[in-house]
């Protein structure tokens, strides 16, 4: 080892003495050096401390910031070390970790000395101190000297100053504020820092994020709330929001102003969620809790203060359409009612409000009886001149806005109220959203998209699509709907943005969703979405891939699964697929495998049970009258329906495999042959497939999920 | 039920609306005794208008006379109904909360999640539907202790009084008075249903 003028200063071969690993594993001596450095660091750190803490406290404010970045500086170096650290690969590390015994970086004296100098409190840091035996003198000393904290509070102090006014936005842009400014930074770097360190924690050890994981995760974790200047963000937060303005009247909902659930209602709210994370959305806004007060108050009238800013509110819905209210090309709205919880007795919707003879014909076809009945008392569609129609259309408006309005004192709602004990006072809101028709043209059609298959549970988008309908025709079931599909090969943009809306949806919601949308005329507006409903199969695989990627954990994907749901045995196994052609393909709707002869009448399935034959019903569409059928077939085939059809819902409750929706003719090709049918798959083939179908083995998330579980049983293991 | 013609008309038109069906069933759906609809329907049988089909399924059904035979009293009640108020009612209220209470069961079914407080929704707006349908069809309101009945055994716990067929479940039940509208209204079960 060379000796000289350098070494001795430095005490270079003290220095590299030090390093003594336990074990022959390589990245041991990486793993040493790593935490030497960072203690020297640390070290170094606290020194400047003092000197910012020095400077504050001599009101030298130049040379305390300088101090602050210089921090910064040091502090980012940190995260470079941890860079280097990281490459460490899991099974190294595992590979030495023996023989460190119990030494942990949690017992570092000196990152407690750094807690405490930056601005701590004190007694939190030093419980763990004390837990874990480092509370040695520098320790105890820091917890009685000045922090970063204290001295710049001090500092304000003689200033004549606080926090709150530094920030007020009159407040003038000075050195103080600049300072406050770096030891906000300084918090910043620092949290980094832990985070980096987190998250090498969670690599080297090599466990899934999001995992409750052991102590030592979980306690990393909190330490990530720990700040050194809560004083200071708080007051910059407040300084950018609003003074708490008096509740509105009337509120647009495009993102302009916020309000809580309880002024806009559960309508008016979600409509106002699904804005703020961009997602296109019918134009609308809400007469606010306070307006349903304000008309009690006066006696059930709308005053002219709400009348003129409901009006105002309906030119931007005219606006942003491109429609106009009561002339042509004609605005129709809805009116919903927005209580806090629905009631029995209460008005819930008033659709096509606005429908007048100024409307395009095919509206006033379609439209004016409901439109009558909803408004026996009003003229409705007589007036012929424009200004008539106009004036029609908006006493529309108001009658539908105050029937809503009433309705909140209905004898039923009051009752219901009563006896669920919800307060009187608490008013509905009413939400005003302009009307999309996906009956328009060519290119509109409306939808229901699940962001993942709900039967089998792959993580590709599902749905059903009906081009030139309406969202009541799909709901009704009044025609069979295209395969989600569909919509890619009709229009290619809206279904790449439908997609990309249904993925974030799920992001900010943690869940699988299942959204209605309508498409007008080329262009795409959700109406609705809510969780998704699914097969027991599918919600294990949803719970286990929402955590893999990143965004629900594993006790709450655990929680998604009933917990005594077992995973299907070979019985439920499905024909191998590459192996045959099917004869005929729909939506499998109840799973499960059958074999038999097909007949298409639900007496002669009767017949055929009688004589000990196994059969298979096939029908265009079921009824009750075939229910006796159902009660004898092994499975049931429709050419028409969807998974909510008559033939799902029953086959699904008596546990009868069922494929729906294979398309008109299919009936008459399978009569009197033999069939296999399998429930899951959607799949009809020729003949006895028994044999052909394959046990797959369990899939890796059902496999996940069950190690998971048995994981999650008390005793487990910590790290 | 007044007359013995009403109560005839009544036995034939529920197996009607069943396809087929065991005596109590029937006697449960119109409201009369077991004994009473049991003499009713062998003196039916006498006349060729049903028969008893026995095997792993047993029960009624109408024969193509008894069909045409219950046919002939349906037209005449059609005569004697408010068609278009029903109409109006079926396409406006029903069908919504038909689709309702379908989305309903198939929720249920798929993810046995808790569904009481909606089916007490429908069930209110149910209730109030069937009156204003047995203020035109007066009938209609035999509808309503089946309904409450069903409702009642699910509320208190009992599983398969939604959906189970053949049980006088609320699904039963349902789609009996769905078949009924449509026979009466003349109108054709939509694809979906
Ligand atoms: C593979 C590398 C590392 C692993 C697996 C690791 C693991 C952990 C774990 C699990 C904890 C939580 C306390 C406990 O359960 O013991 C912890 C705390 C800590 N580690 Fe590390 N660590 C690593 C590297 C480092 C390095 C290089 C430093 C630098 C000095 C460091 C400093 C600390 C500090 C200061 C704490 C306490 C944090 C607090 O209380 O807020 N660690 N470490």
């Amino acid at each position: 080892m060379t000796t000289g003028p350098y070494s001795d200063y430095l005490g270079v071969p003290e220095l590299l003495g030090l390093q003594r690993p336990r074990t022959d594993v390589p990245d041991e001596y990486l793993f040493i050096v790593t935490h030497q450095a960072l203690e020297l660091w640390f070290a170094e750190a606290l020194h400047e401390i003092d000197q910012v803490i020095d400077a504050m406290g001599h009101d030298r404010l130049t040379a305390a910031r300088h101090g602050v970045r210089r921090l910064h500086r040091i502090v980012r170096l940190w995260l470079a070390h941890i860079d280097v650290l990281d490459t460490m690969p899991a099974k190294e590390f595992a590979a030495f970790r023996p023989a460190l015994g119990n030494a942990s970086g949690l017992q570092s004296g000196q990152f407690r000395e750094l807690e405490l100098a930056s601005g701590l409190a004190r007694d939190g840091v030093l419980r763990i101190a004390r837990a874990v035996g480092s509370d040695d003198a520098n320790v105890r000393r820091r917890a009685g000297n000045a922090s970063l904290r204290r001295a710049f509070l001090d500092l304000l102090d003689r200033a004549g100053t606080t926090v709150s006014q530094l920030y007020r936005p009159e407040a003038p842009d000075d050195e103080v504020r600049a300072l406050a400014e770096d030891l906000v930074e300084y918090d910043m770097v620092f949290s980094q820092w832990r985070y980096r360190h987190y998250l090498m924690v969670l690599h080297a050890i090599g466990v899934a994020p999001g995992t409750a994981g052991s102590e030592g995760f979980s306690y990393l974790r909190k330490t990530l709330d720990k700040w050194f200047f809560p004083e200071l963000w708080s007051a910059r937060s407040m300084s950018e929001k609003p003074p708490p303005a008096a509740v509105p009247l009337v509120v647009p909902l495009d993102g302009s102003v916020t309000a809580d659930r309880a002024v806009l209602g559960g309508k008016g709210w979600g409509l106002q969620q699904m804005n703020q994370l961009g997602i296109p959305v019918p134009p609308a806004f809400t007469l606010t809790t306070r307006a349903c007060e304000d008309y009690f108050l006066h006696d059930r009238v709308l005053t002219d203060e709400v009348w003129t800013q409901v009006l105002g509110q309906l030119e931007m819905l005219e606006r942003r359409s491109g429609l106009r209210f009561g002339t042509s090309p004609s605005l129709l709205v809805s009116v919903r009612s927005g209580a806090p919880v629905s009631m029995p007795g209460m008005m819930d919707t008033i659709l096509n409000v606005g429908l007048t003879h100024a409307s395009a014909d095919w509206q006033v076809e379609q439209l004016s009886a409901p439109l009558r009945e909803a408004f026996p008392d009003l003229p409705t569609l007589v007036a012929l001149d424009a200004e008539g129609c106009r004036a029609e259309a908006l006493a529309q408006l108001r009658s539908a806005i105050c029937r809503i309005f009433d309705s909140w004192h209905s004898d039923r709602a009051r009752t219901y109220r009563q006896a669920n004990a919800i307060p009187d006072d608490l008013g509905t809101a009413v939400t005003v959203q302009a009307m999309v028709f996906g009956n328009r043209d060519e290119l509109s059609g409306t939808g229901v998209y699940m962001t993942r298959n709900p039967i089998t549970g792959e993580a590709a988008p599902f749905g059903e699509w009906l081009p030139r309908a309406q969202g009541e025709d799909l709901v009704a079931g009044k025609r069979t709907p295209l395969p989600l599909a569909e919509l890619s090969n009709q229009q290619p943009e809206v279904y790449r943005q439908l997609i990309a809306i249904g993925q974030r949806l799920e992001r900010a919601h943690r869940n699988v969703l299942e959204i209605e949308f309508t498409v007008e005329s080329g262009e795409l507006f959700l109406l609705q979405a809510r969780n998704s409903s699914s097969s027991a199969v599918a919600a294990v695989h949803w719970a286990v891939d929402l955590v893999h990627e990143g965004l629900i954990d594993i006790s709450e994907a655990l929680s998604r699964v009933p917990a005594d749901w077992l995973p299907p045995t070979t019985e439920d196994a499905a024909v191998d697929a590459s192996a045959v052609d099917a004869v005929a393909t729909g939506l499998g709707v109840s799973p499960g495998f059958a074999t038999g002869w097909v007949v298409d009448d639900a007496d002669e399935a009767g017949d055929f049970a009688d004589i000990g034959k196994p059969v298979i019903l096939a029908r265009p569409t079921t009824s009750p009258h075939d229910i006796h059928g159902f009660l004898v077939a092994g499975a049931v085939i429709t050419e028409r329906g969807g998974s909510t059809s008559h033939a799902a819902v029953v086959s699904r409750q008596i546990g009868l495999p069922c494929v729906v929706g294979c398309g008109d003719g299919v009936v008459k090709k399978l009569l009197g042959k033999f069939v296999s049918v399998d429930g899951s798959t959607g799949a009809v083939y020729e003949g006895d497939l028994t044999t052909r179908r394959k046990a797959a083995p369990p899939s890796p998330q059902i496999a996940c999920l069950l190690r998971w579980r048995s994981e999650s049983q008390p005793g487990e293991v910590l790290s | 039920m007044t007359t013995t013609e009403e109560f005839d008309t009544a036995v034939l038109y529920s197996l009607l609306l069943k396809g087929r069906a065991s005596t109590s069933s029937i006697a449960a759906a119109i409201g009369a005794t077991e004994d009473a609809t049991a003499t009713l329907l062998e003196a039916s049988a006498a006349k060729g208008l049903v028969l008893l089909r026995t095997g792993r399924i047993s029960g009624w059904l109408l024969t193509p006379e008894g069909r045409a035979h219950v046919g002939d009293r349906i037209d005449t009640e059609k005569s004697a109904v408010d068609r278009a108020t029903m109409g109006a009612l079926y396409d406006d209220e029903f069908l919504r909360l038909n689709s309702r209470f379908k989305e309903l069961c198939t929720h249920w079914q798929l993810k046995g999640g808790n569904v009481e407080s909606e089916l007490t929704r429908i069930h209110e707006a149910n209730l109030v539907l069937l009156e204003r349908f047995t203020t035109s069809a007066p009938r209609f309101a035999r509808y309503v202790p089946r309904f409450v009945g069903a409702y009642d055994r699910f509320s208190g716990g009992d599983a398969t009084a939604l959906l189970q067929p053949m049980r006088e479940s609320y699904h039963d039940v349902w789609l009996e008075l769905h078949e009924d509208l449509l026979i009466l209204l003349d109108r054709q079960r939509e694809e979906g249903d």
